[in-house]
């Protein structure tokens, strides 16, 4: 089968998901396109990469030859398939030149033959929604966090012309597609649950004792982004700290909004307690998480959180927020905690509660939440399923 | 005198075209920046020097000023070439830098007073080749937190500040945040910003509206995290839980993905209403219109926002962030509560939607009285006068 994924950007070499994705289809004998902007200039084994013309930044000499050679292709090369694109733009009430812009903008797709046409993020749909019918390819769509729980909230109604011409669905969480439904996403659609996948052989550490020294080791691993609630967290150790509990808590990850939280960690008073790591390489964080006890992700919003499995995998003892995919992620008082969001009372309290546990239950709970991960979370189950997908 | 006002943009924040129109009365001003839009000043004290967008505009203007410069004062155009050619950068860099300078050398101020401490280090160079003097105003965030966070800018500050000939800091928390700086504490004033005359003619007639209408809170103020919307939308979760009727609008939070996502989450779409900027007269309608300004902020410098709203009887609760605190007495012109602190700023909102009317009016009165003994617009300019008296030695120093 041929198989197009559009994506805004080709995946990095830490992005395990969509490579090993990728791999797999192609080892199944699939041909895969793969249609995103390559501005790191990664290879992808498997799969051939599609960089579409850049028409949208402003205007330059550089858009305005993007802009000609675009043209020639959908007069060229593919004027049938050209047509009959403009024709459904047009049954779809959709203006003519905004119905031109889009034609450009994904001629670079509409030139493959292809059996499914495959958006990684739900976003990337949009203004794309009937390149698939043009093509005459069934249509998937990933739901995966940001593109479902946020965007739509900023632009209300903004998939509904995706639903009608969706054939798949593709959900990392129950929860997620739970929020879809809420924005009219129609039950007849097929929907597949597939989570992410961890390598687990990495990941593992059967060194765990369960026993915590006199300063809690807190962990979390992601960029700095609001999404992530840090500033909840750092509410909930400046609590802590006024109880006279020794911690200390690093955050592993860079991002846009470093100052914000770093002055929020400044004003709480907390600047020798809490340590932004920086980036650190994805092989390097076995390594790291074997030296903390606890994993914190008290996000606002997480699809589904893959250093929350590395974490559980790794011994870490887990306590997140009920974000969208996280109570599916940590089983609330099986393998770890799950508490409310935007709430730095509940989270101290879960931290103060796994203080004063003793060695054993922490330690059932840490293997617990291990066993599960090595079971649930492999690749090779993820990919089992992620092959099925496109056949059934 | 012939002073320069710099802020990098024309026009720039209110406060600073209140100051620039203020001291034009008296003296020739000149103002060097990118034109963000149009604006005409009444007076022709005033002399625009605006950097345009448009490169041809930019590039003739600029061909003007530095041949009017090599013609006029040979020596300052080979000084200021030796300087930006002593420069990093690329060729289009510092084309750039002769946009920037060539203007300021050319016009020849007595004092360049730089209203944004960030800039500090890039143009002491006025001082070392053409004997401009150099004032610097701290008003808030470059002095609040930009340089805790960002240790570059510590070590810029710590080399070029002590170097200045006057500082300005809008109160005396933000002076303290310089003094670190090894400055001479001589040379430096407190002037905080202030509300023009005419706001405080008249003593507002401001009741709270009835009883039966909803609370009506106000916050006013650009979509920054350093304004701690979050904060002020995490307090309304805990309001409505209790039931308590408000609604709350926060001018200038359009927009912001963070916090539309924040209210939708929590279920607030009723009750919090997020606008965009709002020109002048407008907010001041919404002040009129609401029973309290929240200022939710992290830091502050002295916000212009709530030295407005108690000019116009509308009480106002903020946290302890700074400058606020040196014209808000809790419990007497205003309220003061914990910064990043939700629970405490609605139990304070709750406490105010429960207090007589009659104390109500009395906190509004001291506001309002607060503003006209120490906050009005004349007596800033009269200060920023002294200031630069002091810099050019035309006084002797107190």
């Amino acid at each position: 089968m041929r198989i197009g994924l559009v994506l805004s950007q080709v995946p990095g070499y830490s992005e395990t998901f969509f490579r090993n994705k990728i791999k797999l289809l192609f080892g199944s004998g699939h041909q895969v396109f793969l249609f995103a902007e390559n501005t790191g200039h990664v290879k992808v084994e498997g799969a051939t990469v599609v960089e579409p013309l850049c028409l949208r930044k402003t205007l330059h000499p550089g858009v305005l030859i993007h802009f000609l050679k675009a043209l020639l292709i959908c007069v060229f090369i593919i004027p049938v398939r050209s047509i009959r694109f403009m024709k459904i733009e047009g049954r779809e009430k959709i203006s003519l030149p905004n119905a031109f812009l889009h034609l450009l903008t994904n001629c670079h797709i509409l030139r493959y033959n292809l059996d499914w046409l495959h958006f990684g993020f739900a976003t990337m749909a949009l203004q794309r929604e009937n390149v698939g019918e043009a093509l005459g390819a069934r249509v998937a769509v990933s739901f995966r966090g940001y593109d479902i729980a946020i965007y739509p909230v900023k632009s209300p109604g903004c998939y509904s012309l995706l639903w009608r011409k969706l054939n798949k669905v593709h959900t990392i969480s129950d929860d997620l597609l739970e929020i879809a439904r809420q924005q009219g996403l129609p039950l007849h659609i097929p929907v597949v649950k597939v989570t992410p996948a961890i390598d687990t052989k990495q990941f593992y550490n059967p060194d765990r004792t369960g026993r915590v020294g006199e300063t809690i080791r807190l962990l979390s691993v992601g960029r700095l982004h609001w999404k992530k609630g840090y500033e909840y967290a750092f509410r909930t150790l400046a609590l802590l700290m006024e109880k006279g509990i020794n911690f200390e808590f690093t955050i592993v990850g860079e991002g846009k909004e470093f100052e914000r939280l770093a002055f929020s960690v400044w004003q709480y008073g907390l600047s020798e307690k809490v340590h932004f790591a920086g980036k650190v390489p994805h092989n390097e964080l076995p390594g790291l998480m074997q030296t903390y006890d606890v994993y914190l992700q008290p996000s606002v919003q997480e699809g589904f959180c893959n250093s929350v499995l590395e974490a559980q995998c790794n011994g870490l003892y887990c306590i997140v927020s009920d974000a969208e995919g996280l109570p599916e992620n940590v089983l609330d008082g099986e393998t770890g905690r799950v508490v409310p969001k935007r709430s730095p009372e509940s989270l101290a309290q879960a931290i103060e509660e796994y203080r004063s546990m003793d060695d054993e239950t922490r330690l059932t709970i840490i293997r617990k939440a291990q066993d599960r991960v090595r079971e649930e979370f492999t690749l090779e189950k993820q990919m089992e399923k992620f092959n099925s997908f496109y056949n059934s | 005198m012939r002073i320069a006002v710099y802020s990098g943009e024309i026009p720039s924040t209110t406060f600073i075209e209140n100051l620039i129109t203020g001291l034009a009365k008296k003296h020739t001003i000149l103002l060097f920046g990118t034109r963000k839009r149009r604006v005409g000043y009444a007076t022709k004290h005033i002399r625009v020097y605006t950097l345009y967008k448009n490169p041809f505009l930019l590039g003739l203007f600029s061909l003007y000023w530095l041949l009017g410069l090599a013609f006029t004062n040979y020596n300052d155009y080979i000084k200021l070439k030796r300087h930006i050619n002593g420069q990093k950068g690329s060729v289009a860099s510092k084309w750039r830098l002769w946009n920037k300078y060539g203007p300021v050398v050319f016009a020849q101020p007595e004092i360049f007073h730089i209203q944004w401490a960030k800039g500090v280090a890039e143009w002491l160079f006025l001082k070392q080749l053409f004997n401009i003097r150099l004032v610097v105003s701290f008003r808030g965030a470059h002095m609040n937190y930009s340089q805790i966070i960002d240790k570059s800018l510590d070590a810029l500050y710590v080399r070029s500040l002590p170097l200045y000939d006057g500082y300005h800091a809008v109160s005396q928390d933000i002076l303290n945040n310089a003094l670190v700086y090894a400055i001479d504490e001589k040379k430096a004033r407190i002037i905080p910003p202030a509300v023009k005359d005419d706001w405080t003619l008249h003593k507002p007639l401001k009741t709270k509206t009835s009883q039966k209408q909803s609370l009506q809170l106000l916050s006013v103020g650009r979509d920054h995290w350093i304004k701690g919307y979050d904060v002020a939308i995490d307090a309304c979760k805990i309001l409505a839980d209790q039931d308590i009727d408000f609604i709350y609008t926060i001018i200038g939070g359009e927009g912001s993905e963070e916090l539309q996502f924040q209210i939708a989450q929590l279920g607030l779409q009723e009750k919090v209403v997020l606008l965009g900027a709002l020109p002048h007269h407008k907010v001041k309608e919404f002040y009129l219109v609401s029973d309290l300004l929240v200022l939710p902020s992290h830091a502050e410098g002295v916000p212009n926002v709530v030295l407005e709203a108690m000019a116009s009887g509308l009480p106002v609760l903020s946290t302890r962030c700074g400058g606020v605190t040196s014209i808000i007495d809790h419990d007497v012109n205003g309220w003061l509560v914990p910064v990043r602190n939700p629970m405490a700023l609605a139990g304070e909102i709750i406490k105010f939607s429960k207090t007589p009317c009659q104390k109500l009016q009395e906190v509004a009165s001291n506001a309002f009285m607060t503003i006209r003994e120490r906050f009005l617009l004349s007596r800033q300019i009269d200060d920023m006068e002294r200031l630069y008296d002091m810099v050019l030695d035309k006084r002797d120093i107190l």
